[in-house]
Protein backbone atom coordinates (compact mmCIF):
# COMPACT_ATOMS: atom_id res chain seq x y z
CA UNK A 1 0.00 0.00 0.00
CA UNK A 2 1.15 3.03 -1.30
CA UNK A 3 1.23 5.72 2.06
CA UNK A 4 2.21 8.89 0.89
CA UNK A 5 2.25 10.80 -2.95
CA UNK A 6 5.35 10.81 -4.51
CA UNK A 7 5.76 14.61 -4.13
CA UNK A 8 4.61 14.60 -0.75
CA UNK A 9 7.33 11.95 0.36
CA UNK A 10 9.80 14.21 -1.71
CA UNK A 11 9.01 17.29 0.60
CA UNK A 12 9.50 15.14 3.83
CA UNK A 13 12.93 13.64 2.34
CA UNK A 14 14.27 17.20 1.84
CA UNK A 15 16.47 18.54 4.26
CA UNK A 16 16.17 22.36 3.72
CA UNK A 17 12.27 21.55 3.45
CA UNK A 18 12.16 20.31 7.07
CA UNK A 19 14.36 23.06 8.30
CA UNK A 20 12.44 25.33 6.52
CA UNK A 21 9.04 24.34 8.67
CA UNK A 22 10.72 23.82 11.54
CA UNK A 23 13.09 27.51 12.17
CA UNK A 24 12.31 29.29 9.03
CA UNK A 25 14.81 31.86 8.26
CA UNK A 26 14.97 34.33 5.73
CA UNK A 27 16.94 32.82 3.23
CA UNK A 28 14.64 29.10 3.46
CA UNK A 29 11.37 31.41 4.04
CA UNK A 30 12.64 33.36 0.25
CA UNK A 31 12.78 29.83 -1.13
CA UNK A 32 10.37 28.11 -0.42
CA UNK A 33 8.32 31.03 -1.22
CA UNK A 34 9.65 31.26 -4.63
CA UNK A 35 9.42 27.41 -5.04
CA UNK A 36 5.23 27.78 -4.07
CA UNK A 37 4.70 30.46 -6.81
CA UNK A 38 6.45 28.22 -9.55
CA UNK A 39 4.75 25.27 -8.63
CA UNK A 40 1.14 25.90 -7.97
CA UNK A 41 0.43 22.56 -8.64
CA UNK A 42 2.43 21.22 -6.22
CA UNK A 43 0.08 23.14 -3.24
CA UNK A 44 -1.70 20.50 -2.22
CA UNK A 45 1.27 18.23 -1.68
CA UNK A 46 3.31 20.86 -0.37
CA UNK A 47 0.75 21.36 2.82
CA UNK A 48 0.63 17.90 3.52
CA UNK A 49 3.92 17.82 4.11
CA UNK A 50 4.20 20.60 6.35
CA UNK A 51 1.53 19.40 8.48
CA UNK A 52 3.13 15.80 9.00
CA UNK A 53 6.35 17.56 10.21
CA UNK A 54 4.28 19.91 12.19
CA UNK A 55 2.27 17.91 13.94
CA UNK A 56 4.96 15.30 14.73
CA UNK A 57 7.34 18.35 15.61
CA UNK A 58 4.62 19.87 18.08
CA UNK A 59 4.06 16.45 19.97
CA UNK A 60 7.41 16.54 21.23
CA UNK A 61 7.06 19.90 22.53
CA UNK A 62 7.04 18.30 26.42
CA UNK A 63 10.10 19.94 27.95
CA UNK A 64 12.09 19.07 30.65
CA UNK A 65 11.56 21.86 34.20
CA UNK A 66 13.76 24.56 33.25
CA UNK A 67 16.05 23.98 36.81
CA UNK A 68 17.46 21.07 35.02
CA UNK A 69 19.12 22.91 32.79
CA UNK A 70 19.63 25.87 34.29
CA UNK A 71 21.81 23.17 37.13
CA UNK A 72 23.57 22.17 34.58
CA UNK A 73 24.69 25.15 33.23
CA UNK A 74 25.70 26.15 36.70
CA UNK A 75 27.78 22.77 37.23
CA UNK A 76 29.93 23.37 34.40
CA UNK A 77 30.50 26.54 34.36
CA UNK A 78 31.60 25.46 38.13
CA UNK A 79 33.95 23.02 37.18
CA UNK A 80 35.70 25.00 34.40
CA UNK A 81 35.56 27.94 36.45
CA UNK A 82 37.32 26.19 39.24
CA UNK A 83 39.49 24.07 37.33
CA UNK A 84 38.78 21.17 38.61
CA UNK A 85 38.00 19.56 36.10
CA UNK A 86 39.81 15.77 36.95
CA UNK A 87 38.08 13.70 37.99
CA UNK A 88 34.94 14.98 36.93
CA UNK A 89 33.22 16.06 40.19
CA UNK A 90 30.41 14.45 41.88
CA UNK A 91 27.99 16.68 42.06
CA UNK A 92 25.02 15.04 41.41
CA UNK A 93 26.20 12.20 42.75
CA UNK A 94 24.16 10.63 45.89
CA UNK A 95 25.91 7.44 45.79
CA UNK A 96 29.16 5.93 43.54
CA UNK A 97 28.67 3.73 41.13
CA UNK A 98 28.24 0.65 42.88
CA UNK A 99 29.58 -2.02 40.06
CA UNK A 100 31.99 -0.64 38.01
CA UNK A 101 33.14 -4.37 36.42
CA UNK A 102 29.92 -5.45 35.44
CA UNK A 103 29.25 -1.76 33.81
CA UNK A 104 32.12 -2.44 32.14
CA UNK A 105 31.41 -6.17 31.19
CA UNK A 106 28.57 -4.87 29.76
CA UNK A 107 29.82 -2.02 27.67
CA UNK A 108 32.38 -4.28 26.17
CA UNK A 109 29.86 -6.64 25.00
CA UNK A 110 27.43 -3.82 23.79
CA UNK A 111 30.86 -2.41 21.73
CA UNK A 112 31.85 -5.91 20.39
CA UNK A 113 28.68 -6.45 19.29
CA UNK A 114 28.60 -4.13 16.05
CA UNK A 115 32.20 -5.31 15.47
CA UNK A 116 31.02 -9.20 14.93
CA UNK A 117 28.60 -7.94 12.78
CA UNK A 118 31.32 -6.51 10.66
CA UNK A 119 33.05 -9.15 10.77
CA UNK A 120 30.59 -11.27 9.64
CA UNK A 121 29.96 -8.73 6.76
CA UNK A 122 33.39 -9.10 6.37
CA UNK A 123 33.51 -12.91 5.10
CA UNK A 124 30.75 -12.52 2.95
CA UNK A 125 32.99 -10.12 1.04
CA UNK A 126 36.36 -11.21 0.50
CA UNK A 127 37.48 -7.83 -1.32
CA UNK A 128 36.82 -5.89 2.11
CA UNK A 129 39.06 -3.49 3.10
CA UNK A 130 39.92 -2.50 6.39
CA UNK A 131 38.73 0.53 5.43
CA UNK A 132 34.95 -1.43 6.08
CA UNK A 133 35.40 -1.26 9.69
CA UNK A 134 35.27 1.94 9.43
CA UNK A 135 31.98 4.10 9.25
CA UNK A 136 30.80 5.72 6.33
CA UNK A 137 32.56 9.27 5.76
CA UNK A 138 30.28 11.00 2.99
CA UNK A 139 31.63 13.57 0.91
CA UNK A 140 30.18 15.75 -1.40
CA UNK A 141 31.91 16.87 -4.62
CA UNK A 142 30.21 19.79 -6.68
CA UNK A 143 31.20 20.92 -10.02
CA UNK A 144 30.78 24.66 -9.37
CA UNK A 145 33.35 25.65 -12.75
CA UNK A 146 31.81 26.61 -16.27
CA UNK A 147 33.73 22.90 -18.01
CA UNK A 148 32.78 19.41 -17.42
CA UNK A 149 34.83 18.68 -14.45
CA UNK A 150 35.96 14.93 -13.61
CA UNK A 151 35.27 13.45 -10.41
CA UNK A 152 37.24 10.15 -9.24
CA UNK A 153 36.09 7.44 -7.33
CA UNK A 154 38.40 5.04 -5.60
CA UNK A 155 37.35 2.25 -7.17
CA UNK A 156 38.51 3.41 -10.35
CA UNK A 157 35.61 4.81 -11.94
CA UNK A 158 35.06 8.29 -12.83
CA UNK A 159 32.32 10.56 -12.91
CA UNK A 160 32.64 13.87 -15.28
CA UNK A 161 30.05 16.31 -14.12
CA UNK A 162 28.24 18.93 -15.84
CA UNK A 163 28.31 22.36 -14.38
CA UNK A 164 26.43 22.77 -11.36
CA UNK A 165 26.10 19.21 -10.80
CA UNK A 166 27.21 17.41 -7.38
CA UNK A 167 27.76 13.92 -6.03
CA UNK A 168 27.53 12.59 -2.75
CA UNK A 169 29.06 8.96 -1.46
CA UNK A 170 30.86 7.42 0.73
CA UNK A 171 34.72 8.60 0.58
CA UNK A 172 35.85 5.11 -0.15
CA UNK A 173 32.80 3.30 -1.70
CA UNK A 174 33.34 0.67 0.96
CA UNK A 175 29.80 -0.90 1.36
CA UNK A 176 28.82 -3.79 -0.63
CA UNK A 177 27.05 -1.53 -2.89
CA UNK A 178 28.58 1.34 -4.17
CA UNK A 179 26.49 4.07 -4.18
CA UNK A 180 26.75 7.32 -5.55
CA UNK A 181 23.79 10.47 -5.34
CA UNK A 182 23.32 12.66 -8.05
CA UNK A 183 22.77 16.24 -8.74
CA UNK A 184 22.18 17.50 -11.92
CA UNK A 185 24.28 15.99 -15.22
CA UNK A 186 26.39 13.46 -15.20
CA UNK A 187 28.91 10.96 -17.11
CA UNK A 188 29.24 8.12 -15.13
CA UNK A 189 32.26 5.64 -16.64
CA UNK A 190 31.77 2.79 -13.75
CA UNK A 191 35.09 0.19 -13.15
CA UNK A 192 34.07 -3.16 -13.41
CA UNK A 193 33.32 -5.00 -10.24
CA UNK A 194 30.44 -7.65 -10.44
CA UNK A 195 30.54 -7.95 -6.50
CA UNK A 196 30.01 -4.62 -6.07
CA UNK A 197 27.31 -3.07 -7.69
CA UNK A 198 27.34 0.46 -8.58
CA UNK A 199 23.76 2.27 -8.06
CA UNK A 200 23.00 6.44 -8.68
CA UNK A 201 20.39 7.56 -7.24
CA UNK A 202 18.94 10.75 -8.53
CA UNK A 203 15.85 12.57 -8.46
CA UNK A 204 13.28 9.28 -7.96
CA UNK A 205 15.53 7.25 -9.78
CA UNK A 206 17.74 4.41 -9.04
CA UNK A 207 20.19 3.19 -11.73
CA UNK A 208 21.88 0.52 -11.24
CA UNK A 209 25.55 -0.77 -12.81
CA UNK A 210 28.19 -3.43 -13.35
CA UNK A 211 30.41 -1.86 -15.04
CA UNK A 212 29.63 0.33 -18.08
CA UNK A 213 29.30 4.17 -19.00
CA UNK A 214 26.32 6.32 -18.94
CA UNK A 215 25.11 9.49 -18.60
CA UNK A 216 22.28 11.17 -17.25
CA UNK A 217 20.68 14.27 -17.65
CA UNK A 218 17.35 16.14 -17.05
CA UNK A 219 15.80 17.49 -20.88
CA UNK A 220 13.48 20.75 -21.23
CA UNK A 221 10.34 18.95 -20.33
CA UNK A 222 11.88 18.04 -17.02
CA UNK A 223 12.70 14.53 -17.43
CA UNK A 224 15.28 12.33 -16.69
CA UNK A 225 17.01 10.76 -19.24
CA UNK A 226 19.64 8.07 -18.76
CA UNK A 227 21.76 7.18 -22.19
CA UNK A 228 24.11 4.38 -22.32
CA UNK A 229 26.69 4.32 -23.83
CA UNK A 230 28.27 1.51 -23.16
CA UNK A 231 27.43 -1.95 -21.25
CA UNK A 232 24.08 -1.60 -20.16
CA UNK A 233 22.19 -0.58 -16.47
CA UNK A 234 19.05 -1.52 -14.98
CA UNK A 235 16.83 1.89 -14.10
CA UNK A 236 13.92 1.74 -11.70
CA UNK A 237 11.88 4.35 -9.81
CA UNK A 238 12.83 4.31 -5.90
CA UNK A 239 9.51 3.92 -4.75
CA UNK A 240 8.66 0.52 -6.72
CA UNK A 241 12.21 -1.18 -6.82
CA UNK A 242 10.69 -4.37 -8.32
CA UNK A 243 10.33 -3.38 -11.54
CA UNK A 244 13.40 -2.09 -13.59
CA UNK A 245 13.99 -1.20 -17.33
CA UNK A 246 17.30 -2.71 -18.72
CA UNK A 247 19.35 -0.06 -21.11
CA UNK A 248 21.62 -1.49 -23.81
CA UNK A 249 24.39 0.53 -25.22
CA UNK A 250 23.36 3.37 -27.21
CA UNK A 251 19.70 3.22 -25.70
CA UNK A 252 18.24 5.38 -23.42
CA UNK A 253 14.96 5.82 -20.89
CA UNK A 254 13.58 8.79 -19.96
CA UNK A 255 11.70 9.24 -17.10
CA UNK A 256 8.77 11.66 -16.48
CA UNK A 257 8.56 12.56 -12.64
CA UNK A 258 5.08 13.84 -13.00
CA UNK A 259 3.53 10.35 -13.94
CA UNK A 260 6.32 8.34 -13.44
CA UNK A 261 6.20 6.92 -16.82
CA UNK A 262 9.21 5.59 -18.52
CA UNK A 263 9.94 6.03 -22.20
CA UNK A 264 12.66 3.76 -24.05
CA UNK A 265 14.50 4.96 -27.52
CA UNK A 266 17.17 5.06 -29.37
CA UNK A 267 19.97 7.44 -28.15
CA UNK A 268 20.75 10.48 -30.78
CA UNK A 269 23.31 9.14 -33.26
CA UNK A 270 26.78 11.30 -33.10
CA UNK A 271 25.79 11.66 -29.25
CA UNK A 272 29.18 11.39 -27.49
CA UNK A 273 29.86 10.96 -23.90
CA UNK A 274 32.16 13.91 -22.87
CA UNK A 275 36.24 13.39 -23.55
CA UNK A 276 37.24 15.02 -20.13
CA UNK A 277 37.03 11.62 -18.65
CA UNK A 278 39.55 9.82 -21.13
CA UNK A 279 42.12 12.74 -20.05
CA UNK A 280 44.28 11.03 -17.29
CA UNK A 281 47.56 12.84 -17.93
CA UNK A 282 48.13 13.79 -14.22
CA UNK A 283 48.51 10.52 -13.75
CA UNK A 284 51.25 10.49 -15.57
CA UNK A 285 54.52 10.99 -13.23
CA UNK A 286 58.20 11.68 -14.70
CA UNK A 287 60.85 11.74 -11.35
CA UNK A 288 58.03 13.10 -9.45
CA UNK A 289 58.11 13.32 -5.57
CA UNK A 290 55.99 11.51 -3.88
CA UNK A 291 54.62 13.83 -1.59
CA UNK A 292 53.55 15.52 -4.82
CA UNK A 293 51.72 12.31 -6.06
CA UNK A 294 49.87 12.11 -2.30
CA UNK A 295 48.73 15.88 -2.62
CA UNK A 296 46.92 15.13 -6.58
CA UNK A 297 45.72 11.95 -5.30
CA UNK A 298 44.23 13.20 -2.15
CA UNK A 299 42.98 16.20 -4.31
CA UNK A 300 41.94 14.09 -7.17
CA UNK A 301 40.01 11.48 -4.60
CA UNK A 302 38.74 13.40 -2.40
CA UNK A 303 40.40 12.03 0.78
CA UNK A 304 42.81 12.58 2.76
CA UNK A 305 46.75 11.22 2.95
CA UNK A 306 48.93 11.53 5.60
CA UNK A 307 52.38 11.12 4.45
CA UNK A 308 55.15 12.72 6.77
CA UNK A 309 56.98 15.95 4.33
CA UNK A 310 60.08 15.44 5.68
CA UNK A 311 60.73 11.38 5.79
CA UNK A 312 59.57 11.16 2.25
CA UNK A 313 61.06 14.24 0.87
CA UNK A 314 63.74 12.77 -1.01
CA UNK A 315 61.48 9.61 -2.19
CA UNK A 316 61.16 10.20 -6.07
CA UNK A 317 59.54 7.72 -8.73
CA UNK A 318 58.84 7.90 -12.09
CA UNK A 319 55.49 5.88 -12.92
CA UNK A 320 51.66 5.89 -15.21
CA UNK A 321 48.78 5.04 -12.58
CA UNK A 322 46.28 5.73 -15.42
CA UNK A 323 43.80 2.79 -14.86
CA UNK A 324 44.19 1.35 -11.40
CA UNK A 325 41.96 1.86 -8.57
CA UNK A 326 43.09 4.07 -5.72
CA UNK A 327 44.21 1.13 -3.77
CA UNK A 328 45.90 -0.03 -6.59
CA UNK A 329 47.75 3.19 -7.04
CA UNK A 330 48.77 3.04 -3.36
CA UNK A 331 50.40 0.26 -3.88
CA UNK A 332 52.34 0.98 -6.51
CA UNK A 333 54.01 4.05 -5.19
CA UNK A 334 54.32 2.04 -1.53
CA UNK A 335 56.05 -0.89 -3.56
CA UNK A 336 58.23 1.72 -4.93
CA UNK A 337 59.16 3.30 -1.74
CA UNK A 338 58.93 0.73 0.27
CA UNK A 339 56.69 1.91 2.22
CA UNK A 340 53.42 0.78 3.73
CA UNK A 341 49.45 2.14 3.87
CA UNK A 342 46.43 1.99 5.88
CA UNK A 343 43.10 3.19 5.52
CA UNK A 344 41.82 4.63 9.26
CA UNK A 345 38.45 6.22 9.43
CA UNK A 346 38.62 7.44 6.13
CA UNK A 347 41.53 8.91 5.82
CA UNK A 348 45.13 6.87 4.46
CA UNK A 349 47.77 6.92 6.51
CA UNK A 350 51.66 6.44 4.84
CA UNK A 351 54.99 5.01 6.98
CA UNK A 352 58.22 3.89 5.92
CA UNK A 353 61.85 5.67 5.75
CA UNK A 354 63.41 8.06 4.41
CA UNK A 355 64.92 7.58 0.77
CA UNK A 356 68.63 7.71 -0.20
CA UNK B 1 14.75 24.05 15.77
CA UNK B 2 16.49 22.75 19.30
CA UNK B 3 20.26 23.79 19.21
CA UNK B 4 20.26 25.35 15.82
CA UNK B 5 22.92 27.90 16.03
CA UNK B 6 20.71 30.64 14.89
CA UNK B 7 22.85 33.69 16.08
CA UNK B 8 26.17 32.25 15.26
CA UNK B 9 26.48 31.77 11.43
CA UNK B 10 29.80 30.08 11.38
CA UNK B 11 29.88 27.19 13.64
CA UNK B 12 33.33 26.30 12.42
CA UNK B 13 34.68 29.23 13.82
CA UNK B 14 33.40 28.98 16.99
CA UNK B 15 34.59 25.67 17.77
CA UNK B 16 38.13 26.93 16.45
CA UNK B 17 37.59 29.51 19.11
CA UNK B 18 36.77 27.03 22.01
CA UNK B 19 39.34 24.88 20.27
CA UNK B 20 41.79 27.56 21.34
CA UNK B 21 40.70 28.00 24.91
CA UNK B 22 38.51 30.44 24.12
CA UNK B 23 35.80 30.18 27.67
CA UNK B 24 33.23 32.72 25.89
CA UNK B 25 32.94 30.65 23.16
CA UNK B 26 32.32 27.39 25.41
CA UNK B 27 29.96 28.84 27.21
CA UNK B 28 28.27 29.88 24.25
CA UNK B 29 28.47 26.35 23.12
CA UNK B 30 27.28 24.51 26.13
CA UNK B 31 24.07 26.75 26.62
CA UNK B 32 23.05 26.33 22.59
CA UNK B 33 23.04 22.64 23.62
CA UNK B 34 22.45 21.32 27.00
CA UNK B 35 18.64 21.78 26.58
CA UNK B 36 18.24 19.29 23.37
CA UNK B 37 20.64 17.21 24.43
CA UNK B 38 18.60 16.75 28.09
CA UNK B 39 15.67 16.16 25.37
CA UNK B 40 17.74 13.62 23.37
CA UNK B 41 19.14 11.82 26.30
CA UNK B 42 15.55 11.16 28.63
CA UNK B 43 14.86 9.08 26.20
CA UNK B 44 17.53 6.81 26.60
CA UNK B 45 18.15 7.66 30.56
CA UNK B 46 15.09 8.15 32.92
CA UNK B 47 16.99 9.22 35.70
CA UNK B 48 17.54 13.00 35.76
CA UNK B 49 19.94 13.25 37.98
CA UNK B 50 22.15 10.01 36.09
CA UNK B 51 21.56 11.78 32.91
CA UNK B 52 22.60 15.47 34.41
CA UNK B 53 26.19 13.33 35.39
CA UNK B 54 26.19 12.13 31.72
CA UNK B 55 26.07 15.37 29.96
CA UNK B 56 28.27 17.05 32.78
CA UNK B 57 30.83 15.01 32.08
CA UNK B 58 30.59 15.19 28.86
CA UNK B 59 31.10 19.10 28.31
CA UNK B 60 33.60 18.74 31.05
CA UNK B 61 35.75 15.80 28.89
CA UNK B 62 34.89 18.10 25.72
CA UNK B 63 36.59 21.25 27.73
CA UNK B 64 39.19 19.31 28.50
CA UNK B 65 40.59 17.40 25.74
CA UNK B 66 39.91 20.82 23.89
CA UNK B 67 43.13 21.31 21.66
CA UNK B 68 42.93 17.60 20.53
CA UNK B 69 39.00 17.21 19.75
CA UNK B 70 38.27 17.49 15.88
CA UNK B 71 37.60 20.28 13.93
CA UNK B 72 34.20 20.27 12.99
CA UNK B 73 31.29 22.65 11.30
CA UNK B 74 28.17 20.45 13.21
CA UNK B 75 28.26 21.06 16.57
CA UNK B 76 25.25 19.69 17.62
CA UNK B 77 25.84 16.58 15.28
CA UNK B 78 29.45 15.96 17.74
CA UNK B 79 27.59 16.70 20.61
CA UNK B 80 24.86 13.90 19.93
CA UNK B 81 27.22 11.46 19.32
CA UNK B 82 28.94 12.35 22.25
CA UNK B 83 25.67 11.60 23.99
CA UNK B 84 24.57 9.02 22.73
CA UNK B 85 28.00 7.05 23.02
CA UNK B 86 28.41 7.78 26.43
CA UNK B 87 24.61 6.54 27.15
CA UNK B 88 25.10 3.78 25.31
CA UNK B 89 28.97 2.76 27.47
CA UNK B 90 26.63 3.44 30.60
CA UNK B 91 24.00 0.76 29.55
CA UNK B 92 21.31 2.98 28.35
CA UNK B 93 18.78 2.41 25.56
CA UNK B 94 16.38 4.38 23.56
CA UNK B 95 13.33 4.03 25.33
CA UNK B 96 9.61 3.06 23.50
CA UNK B 97 7.31 6.19 24.69
CA UNK B 98 4.60 3.53 26.23
CA UNK B 99 6.26 3.26 29.67
CA UNK B 100 7.13 5.27 32.66
CA UNK B 101 8.77 7.65 30.78
CA UNK B 102 5.71 8.55 28.52
CA UNK B 103 3.55 9.29 32.07
CA UNK B 104 6.13 11.31 33.32
CA UNK B 105 5.82 13.32 29.92
CA UNK B 106 2.46 13.27 30.03
CA UNK B 107 1.94 14.57 33.30
CA UNK B 108 4.35 17.51 32.61
CA UNK B 109 2.36 18.17 29.33
CA UNK B 110 -0.95 18.36 31.62
CA UNK B 111 0.53 20.84 33.87
CA UNK B 112 0.74 22.92 31.03
CA UNK B 113 3.64 23.30 27.96
CA UNK B 114 3.60 26.48 26.17
CA UNK B 115 1.65 25.86 23.04
CA UNK B 116 2.47 27.79 19.99
CA UNK B 117 0.07 30.29 18.38
CA UNK B 118 -0.07 28.52 15.40
CA UNK B 119 -1.30 25.51 17.36
CA UNK B 120 -4.06 27.91 19.26
CA UNK B 121 -4.89 28.80 15.80
CA UNK B 122 -4.81 25.29 14.06
CA UNK B 123 -7.99 24.73 16.92
CA UNK B 124 -7.59 24.90 20.68
CA UNK B 125 -10.11 22.02 21.30
CA UNK B 126 -8.83 19.95 18.96
CA UNK B 127 -5.57 19.49 19.39
CA UNK B 128 -5.62 18.44 22.63
CA UNK B 129 -6.97 15.13 21.28
CA UNK B 130 -5.23 15.16 18.03
CA UNK B 131 -1.50 14.93 20.24
CA UNK B 132 -3.22 12.34 22.17
CA UNK B 133 -3.80 10.37 18.79
CA UNK B 134 -0.72 10.91 17.47
CA UNK B 135 1.15 10.15 20.68
CA UNK B 136 -0.74 6.58 20.93
CA UNK B 137 0.28 6.44 17.39
CA UNK B 138 3.94 7.34 17.86
CA UNK B 139 4.08 4.65 21.18
CA UNK B 140 3.07 1.93 18.69
CA UNK B 141 6.28 2.04 16.86
CA UNK B 142 9.80 0.51 17.24
CA UNK B 143 12.84 2.54 19.42
CA UNK B 144 14.07 2.38 16.26
CA UNK B 145 11.31 4.34 14.38
CA UNK B 146 10.52 6.52 16.71
CA UNK B 147 13.99 7.53 17.41
CA UNK B 148 14.11 8.61 13.95
CA UNK B 149 10.81 10.55 14.36
CA UNK B 150 12.18 12.24 17.40
CA UNK B 151 15.50 13.14 15.19
CA UNK B 152 13.84 14.19 11.98
CA UNK B 153 11.19 16.18 13.21
CA UNK B 154 11.99 17.60 16.42
CA UNK B 155 15.47 18.02 15.66
CA UNK B 156 15.46 18.71 12.46
CA UNK B 157 18.80 16.61 11.29
CA UNK B 158 19.31 15.90 8.05
CA UNK B 159 19.27 12.52 6.81
CA UNK B 160 23.08 11.86 6.53
CA UNK B 161 23.28 13.26 10.13
CA UNK B 162 21.28 10.33 11.16
CA UNK B 163 22.82 7.65 8.85
CA UNK B 164 25.60 8.92 11.07
CA UNK B 165 23.91 9.44 14.35
CA UNK B 166 21.76 6.10 14.29
CA UNK B 167 25.20 3.94 12.36
CA UNK B 168 23.06 3.49 9.53
CA UNK B 169 23.49 3.60 5.82
CA UNK B 170 21.96 6.86 3.87
CA UNK B 171 19.35 5.00 1.68
CA UNK B 172 18.38 2.94 4.92
CA UNK B 173 17.32 6.20 6.47
CA UNK B 174 14.61 7.27 4.08
CA UNK B 175 12.99 3.81 4.85
CA UNK B 176 13.05 3.76 8.08
CA UNK B 177 11.53 7.23 7.70
CA UNK B 178 9.13 6.11 5.38
CA UNK B 179 8.11 2.66 7.42
CA UNK B 180 7.66 4.76 10.43
CA UNK B 181 5.76 7.43 9.26
CA UNK B 182 3.45 4.78 7.41
CA UNK B 183 3.01 3.11 10.44
CA UNK B 184 1.76 6.35 11.78
CA UNK B 185 -1.02 6.86 9.18
CA UNK B 186 -2.03 2.97 9.13
CA UNK B 187 -2.91 3.66 13.11
CA UNK B 188 -4.63 7.12 12.60
CA UNK B 189 -6.68 5.37 9.78
CA UNK B 190 -7.81 2.62 12.35
CA UNK B 191 -9.75 4.96 14.30
CA UNK B 192 -12.79 6.42 12.12
CA UNK B 193 -12.17 9.71 14.52
CA UNK B 194 -9.00 9.82 13.96
CA UNK B 195 -9.42 9.42 9.86
CA UNK B 196 -12.28 12.09 9.56
CA UNK B 197 -10.15 14.76 11.65
CA UNK B 198 -6.75 14.02 9.55
CA UNK B 199 -9.08 14.82 6.43
CA UNK B 200 -10.58 17.81 7.98
CA UNK B 201 -7.06 19.36 8.64
CA UNK B 202 -4.53 17.93 6.04
CA UNK B 203 -2.81 16.92 9.25
CA UNK B 204 -1.60 13.90 8.45
CA UNK B 205 -1.96 12.42 5.26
Amino acid sequence: MKNFNDATWKYIQDDSFIKWVICPDDSSRRYWEAWQQEHPEQQQELLEAVGVVKSLHHQYHQTLPPEIEQDLHAAITQSVESGHTRPVIPMFRSHKRRFPFRAAAAAILLLSLPLAWYALRQKQDPAATPAQASSQHLITRTNDSPDNTTAYLTDGSKVVLGTGASIRHSNFLEAARREVYLKGEAFFDVAKDADHPFLVYTGNLAVKVLGTSFSIRENKKGNLVVTVHSGSVAVCSQNDTANSYVVSANHQLSYDPATTGFVAELAATGQQPPVAANNNSQFIFEDTRVTEIFAILSKTYGITIHADEKIFARCTITTNLLKESLEDKLKIICAAINASYAIHAGQVYITGKPCN
Amino acid sequence: MPGMMVEFNNEQELWSKFKSGDKPAFTQIYRSFVAPLLQYGIRYCEDREKLKDIIHDLFIDLWNSRTTVAETDNIRLYLFKSLKYKLIRANYNYKNTAGKLHQYLQTLQDAGTELTAEDKLIDAEMSGSRADLLQKAISKLSRRQQEIIMLRFYMGFSNADIADLMQMKYQSVSNLLYSSLSRIKDTLQSTGFAARLLETFHLFI
